[in-house]
């Protein structure tokens, strides 16, 4: 569980997960990769380490700038920088104005999905305690999200 | 002679010789004294043949001072003093005079007694006391100073003082001074401070006048009991004669009452708003700490999914991807993990649901109840797996609240109404309402399991169950339907029997805009 992270540069990066509970990272990575979904997942652990790798910054400066994840797995409650300031920066910058972002967090509150869905989140999904429904959960929204979904950004590299 | 001239006057003429014999009795003499002259009488027992009594007495009057004894000795007298009775009873006061007659030596020849019926005088004086007597009990009686003034006129006519001529017993305690200090002396020689005051003034153009004068509350500084004080008086002076009548009345007693009053009721009144703001304090401080529980018990309840998914997925994982590397046994301890952690998660989506109902301000609408509890009904029956009751839903009065939170009572009590009924084959579950001027009561009937009363008042409580096997359930339900119908100003209550059913009951404020619409 220390070593979620790929370590092969080759691959460019599929998933970014923001997700500061460890197990919660864990068992959505075991339940994204299991069905296939992404071969590379790159997890970090709060909004502000979120924010340097897509920006290329701090410890990832010397990431290709242009690797932009297909989709960005999204928690709310996360120290130092939250997943609603994350989303707020992300759409603030033409280059990630249309990224793919899906909160997935342990709050079903209206108040937190409404601001979620105003801060220009794709999906919104409340994690289940249930092991099984919270795999379906993660396993559907990869599949839609990988397979299915084609985003403005993925269509001029076939 | 003179006895023809005698006998036309209106007073009572009798003569002794000097030996003491009766002589003569005018006309008069014998009316008064009820009899004709008695020859055998003497002097000495004249009082006794006449009835002569000490007058408003029974004593006999003493011979020794009889007017004829006395004229007898050569003495001249005059006594008011003495009553007949007459043999028929009348009482007759009279004044008599004595005179001894002497003759030309100066020896005594006669003695003359003359007597006149004083009725009419002694009657008037009677009323005169009998007045007086009133009068002074009176005013002897009342509580206040009451004195009588004659004026004293000054040279040019004018009131220059007044003198007591009389003053009741209060007057001399409030004056603090004996009544023969008083009488007889004039009020600026007894309270100076009169004429500073221009009350003698006042006084003055009462008897002037006849105006009278009331003064309420007047301080009156001067020395009473020998201490210069100041004293506050109620006052009232009316003109009589040639003078003026005074009562007045110390009202020190009435002002200290009246402050205690005063004071008493402001430290009463800061008092009350003391309790008031303690209570109000209190009341902040609950609902804070309230709150703060509220959201305590949220944020544990929201931390611990994580740990407890974490340990669902472990199991899980293990269950399905290592399962042969696992015994029997050990798969089987496994799954028991993984169903007491979902267990705990039940727990802790009540404990959130059940938090989460405070945290949001709730709707206050009309709610078509009959619509609402058969979609809750249909909804149940989706998602239900085993034997389903009858369920007999009535035409249900409206009520005013948040038609989702009211969602969620119906859910769990008729749920609970399926779940605890399920036992039986003839299962059946009603639902009812009724209708008060101010709210509508709703009834949640079984015939299953029902529950011993003597628990009743746990039933609403959070992680209470009555039911510890055989029925599924975390004991955090009904402690959210109290929670809600509480939040929307109603109430909830249980009736039930061991074996013989249950009735949950609820009451909501009434829609009383329905009243119209309905038949």
């Amino acid at each position: 569980m220390t070593d979620l992270n790929d370590t092969g540069p080759v691959e460019p990066v599929e998933i970014l997960l923001a997700e500061d509970e460890p197990s919660d990272a864990d068992l959505c990575i075991r339940a994204l990769r299991g069905k296939h979904v992404a071969n590379h997942i790159v997890w970090v652990k709060d909004g502000a380490e979120a924010l340097d790798f897509l920006f290329a910054r701090g410890r990832y400066a010397n990431r290709a700038h242009a690797d932009r994840p297909r989709l960005l797995l999204l928690d709310l409650k996360m120290p130092r920088v939250d997943g609603f300031d994350v989303l707020r920066q992300l759409r603030a910058d033409e280059r990630f104005a249309t990224m793919p972002v899906v909160i997935m967090t342990s709050s079903a509150e209206e108040r937190d999905i409404v601001r979620g869905y105003d801060l220009g989140v794709n999906s919104y999904v409340p994690k289940p305690v249930d092991f099984a429904s919270f795999q379906r959960a993660v396993e559907e929204v990869g599949l839609y999200w990988m397979l299915l979904n084609k985003a403005p950004g993925t269509v001029a590299v076939p | 002679m003179l006895f023809p001239l005698l006998e036309g006057i209106p007073v009572g003429i009798f003569i002794v010789r000097s030996g003491g014999q009766p002589y003569y009795a005018n006309r008069e003499a014998v009316r008064l004294l009820g009899r004709g002259v008695l020859p055998s009488a003497t002097a000495a027992d004249l009082a006794d043949a006449y009835d002569v009594r000490i007058r408003g007495t029974e004593e006999p009057y003493p011979t020794n001072r009889l007017a004829i004894v006395e004229a007898l000795a050569g003495r001249a007298t005059d006594h008011d003093d003495a009553e007949i009775r007459q043999p028929d009873g009348t009482v007759v006061p009279i004044q008599i005079w004595g005179t001894p007659v002497t003759g030309p030596k100066g020896a005594l020849e006669y003695a003359i007694t003359a007597f006149a019926d004083v009725s009419d005088r002694v009657h008037a004086q009677e009323g005169l006391r009998a007045s007086e007597e009133r009068f002074r009990t009176s005013v002897e009686v009342l509580p206040d100073g009451f004195a009588v003034f004659s004026a004293i006129h000054d040279s040019a006519g004018g009131v220059a003082d007044f003198r007591y001529e009389y003053i009741n017993e209060a007057g001399c305690r409030l004056d603090q001074r004996a009544r023969e200090e008083t009488v007889g002396h004039t009020l600026v020689e007894l309270f100076p401070g009169l004429v500073a005051s221009g009350l003698l003034a006042e006084y003055a153009r009462v008897a002037e006048t006849g105006e009278p004068l009331a003064r309420e509350d007047t301080d009156y500084e001067d020395v009473y009991g020998g201490r210069r004080v100041t004293r506050a008086f109620d006052i009232r002076i009316v003109k009589l004669g040639d003078g003026i009548v005074a009562t007045w009345r110390d009202v020190a007693e009435r002002r200290r009452a009246e402050e205690t009053m005063a004071s008493q009721a402001a430290a009463l009144r800061r008092s009350t708003a003391d309790l008031e703001d303690r209570v109000r304090q209190r009341t902040t401080d609950l609902l804070r700490s309230n709150a703060e529980l509220e959201g305590f018990s949220y944020s544990v309840a929201h931390d611990l999914r994580a740990p407890l998914r974490a340990i669902h997925g472990y199991c899980q994982i293990l269950l399905n991807d290592h399962a042969g590397q696992l015994d029997e046994d050990g798969q089987a301890l496994l799954g028991h993990v993984g169903r007491y952690a979902e267990r705990m998660g039940h727990l802790i989506e009540g404990l959130l649901a059940l938090a989460s109902v405070s945290q949001k301000e709730p709707g206050r609408v009309p709610i078509d109840m009959t619509a609402l509890v058969e979609s809750v009904v249909a909804g149940l029956r989706d998602g239900h797996s085993g034997r389903w009751p009858a369920i007999a839903v009535g035409q249900l009065a409206g009520a005013i609240g948040d038609p989702g939170l009211i969602r969620k009572v119906w859910e769990q009590l008729i749920g609970n109404a399926v779940k605890f009924s399920a036992n039986r084959a003839d299962a059946a579950v009603s639902v009812e309402s009724q209708a008060t001027a101010t709210e509508a009561i709703y009834h949640v009937r079984d015939n299953g399991v029902g529950f011993d009363m003597t628990y009743a008042g746990k039933l609403f409580g959070v992680f209470q169950r009555l039911h510890p096997t055989g029925f599924a359930g975390t004991g955090i339900g009904l402690a959210i339907v109290a929670r809600i119908l509480g939040h929307q100003g109603g109430r909830v209550w249980a009736d039930g029997r061991v074996g013989d059913g249950a009735c949950f009951s609820f009451a909501l404020p009434a829609d009383s805009t329905e009243k119209a619409a309905t038949p």
